[in-house]
């Protein structure tokens, strides 16, 4: 069982895990690995290997059918629903496509979380305006995403997922729509992050972008089953990275 | 921290919409102003119709049909003294001839007398109660005295009236209630379209952690919106309509609301469209935690 193996170290951890849509066949099967707090991981693959599907169920959109998940210490697949929205709160999730809210501002996009999680609005200038000046947007704070470039939208979305300093960051293709300076300057957001503590897991076909940060490690998706040929990824050595206590 | 925000934004609103769909208001202002004026006959009808029961349940009209005017009033004359001794008599009154003739007048025109046509002496009864009983006594009291009498409980006649303006009460309660419900299941079908239109809204809110109590609570402000303003117009539109009919037919009305429940009425009337907004609401509510709780 997942949890008899479980460290301190380990954020999340998948045990022969399977999702199945419908009655179709498995989109992932006896998928088994272990994150380990402040870990980077780079999850690669073909198209339509299950990668948005594993960070589907790695920022709790989905459930899986089969198997055990283990996060912040706890079975995910036999929690309460009305329990979720608490490790929700501390899992940030970036996407391709941005999902900001397009009638608001990139100050009310990024404090959403905190208002999620009950902040008073008088506490929320000082954490979003320094969230938005970490991505370098401080001066259009009050711009709507519609007036934002591809990579300015990317990097509100990362303040969004970061705000409420998250335990966990998934990023599923966030470099996918900018252009590879604005790239490399989002994996630096992300790689900063990292070194704060937060685990990191990004899914990208962008081999440039993984050779950039050389610890982090690698997750490789073919066919709905991860590669895993050492048992690195079950059973992982000690994170680069050790969170304080 | 708290787990519960209130999650509006100061800048603009959090679904980008402040309604829920452009036709729901009007929607539940007819339904409201409906669901008014049918608890308003409601409330008239059925207080009038327990009413003219009560006051029709001890009552008996005697009926002497005797061509002879002189032997006529003997026999009321007779009739009278006899019924004063009775226990169970409470009142005894017998109509003008007069008055009888003004009656038939409506019918038989002016100009009629009693020698053209004798009409029959009348005397109303009041009994102490209305049981079989009590009538069968008074009937064999007024057959031994004057056997042509012919004595007619006013039940008998007036009571499919009472019991007809009961119904009719009822079914407009009865109406009252189903437009009360449509209402709530317009609102359940506007908030389940919004829901759907919201889904990518929704998804966003529920990966920041929005519990779906916070997110039910953003479509419960839409819903309550809509209905208020609705509910509001209708009310206006009813009251007006009301006191319209009450204008223009206040001597029917007034003699039927005689047994209507007063200040009560009034409240239960004005009752409906809070009924309306909070039926609505609530039904809403239930509609979006169910589908919210539906998703993964």
């Amino acid at each position: 069982m997942a949890s008899g193996r479980t460290s301190s170290g380990d954020i999340v951890r998948f045990d022969n895990v399977g999702l199945r849509y419908g009655a179709g066949t498995e989109t992932l099967s006896d998928i088994s690995f272990t994150l380990t707090r402040g870990g980077f991981y780079f999850l690669a693959g073909p198209s339509g290997a299950g990668k948005t599907s594993l960070l589907k169920l790695l920022y709790l959109a989905l459930r899986p059918t089969r198997g055990v998940v283990t996060m912040f210490g706890e079975d995910l697949v036999t929690l309460p629903r009305n329990r979720l929205p608490g490790f929700r709160r501390r899992i940030g999730v970036v996407f391709q496509d941005f999902r900001l809210i397009p009638h608001l501002s990139a100050f009310d996009n990024v404090a959403l979380p905190l208002r999620i999680a009950g902040v008073a609005e008088r506490d929320l200038a000082a954490p979003v305006g320094e969230m938005l000046e970490w991505v370098g947007l401080g001066e259009r704070m009050h711009a709507r995403p519609v007036t934002l470039s591809g990579g300015e939208q990317q990097r509100v979305a990362i303040a969004r997922a970061v705000v409420a300093r998250p335990e966990l960051l998934v990023a599923d293709e966030p470099t996918g729509n900018v252009d590879p300076e604005m790239a490399v300057r989002l994996l630096q957001l992300f790689e900063g992050l990292n070194r704060m503590g937060t685990s990191v897991v990004v899914a990208t076909h962008d081999l440039h972008l993984m050779n950039r940060v050389p610890g982090a490690q690698m997750m490789r998706l073919a066919k709905g089953r991860l590669a895993d040929p050492t048992g690195a990824l079950r059973y992982p050595p000690a994170s680069r990275y050790t969170a304080a206590p | 921290m708290t787990g519960h925000s209130n999650l509006i934004p100061p800048v603009a609103p959090l679904l980008g919409t402040r309604r829920l769909s452009g036709g729901m208001p009007w929607v539940i202002a007819i339904m409201t102003a409906l669901a008014m004026l049918a608890m308003a006959a409601a409330l008239v009808l059925t207080p009038a119709a327990t009413a003219l029961s009560g006051q029709i349940a001890g009552r008996a009209t005697i009926q002497i049909v005797q061509p002879d005017a002189l032997v006529r009033r003997a026999d009321v004359a007779e009739l009278r003294r006899l019924l004063a001794e009775e226990p169970y008599v409470v009142a005894v009154r017998s109509l003008p001839e007069e008055e009888t003739a003004r009656l038939a007048e409506r019918w038989l025109g002016e100009g009629l007398s009693q020698s053209d046509l004798p009409l029959p002496a009348l005397i109303d009864v009041d009994v102490v109660r209305s049981d079989d009983a009590t009538m069968a006594r008074l009937g064999a009291a007024v057959r031994s005295a004057v056997p042509e009498a012919r004595v007619i409980p006013h039940a008998e006649w007036l009571g499919p009236v009472a019991r007809m303006m009961s119904a009719i009460g009822w079914i407009a309660a009865a109406i009252a209630a189903m437009l009360i419900s449509c209402a709530a299941v317009v609102a359940v079908l506007a908030v389940r379209a919004a829901l759907s239109a919201q889904r990518p809204m929704i998804d966003i809110l529920h990966l920041v952690g929005a519990t779906d109590v916070q997110v039910a609570r953003l479509f419960q402000r839409l819903v309550a919106r809509d209905v208020m303003a609705g509910a509001i117009l209708g009310a206006v539109a009813a009251v007006c309509l009301s006191l319209l009919v009450v204008w223009q037919t206040r001597g029917l009305v007034a003699g039927l609301a005689e047994g209507a429940g007063g200040l009560a009425s009034v409240v239960w009337f004005l009752l409906v469209p809070p009924l309306v907004i909070a039926v609505a609401i609530l039904a809403s509510r239930i509609a979006v935690i169910r589908a919210l709780g539906e998703l993964p």
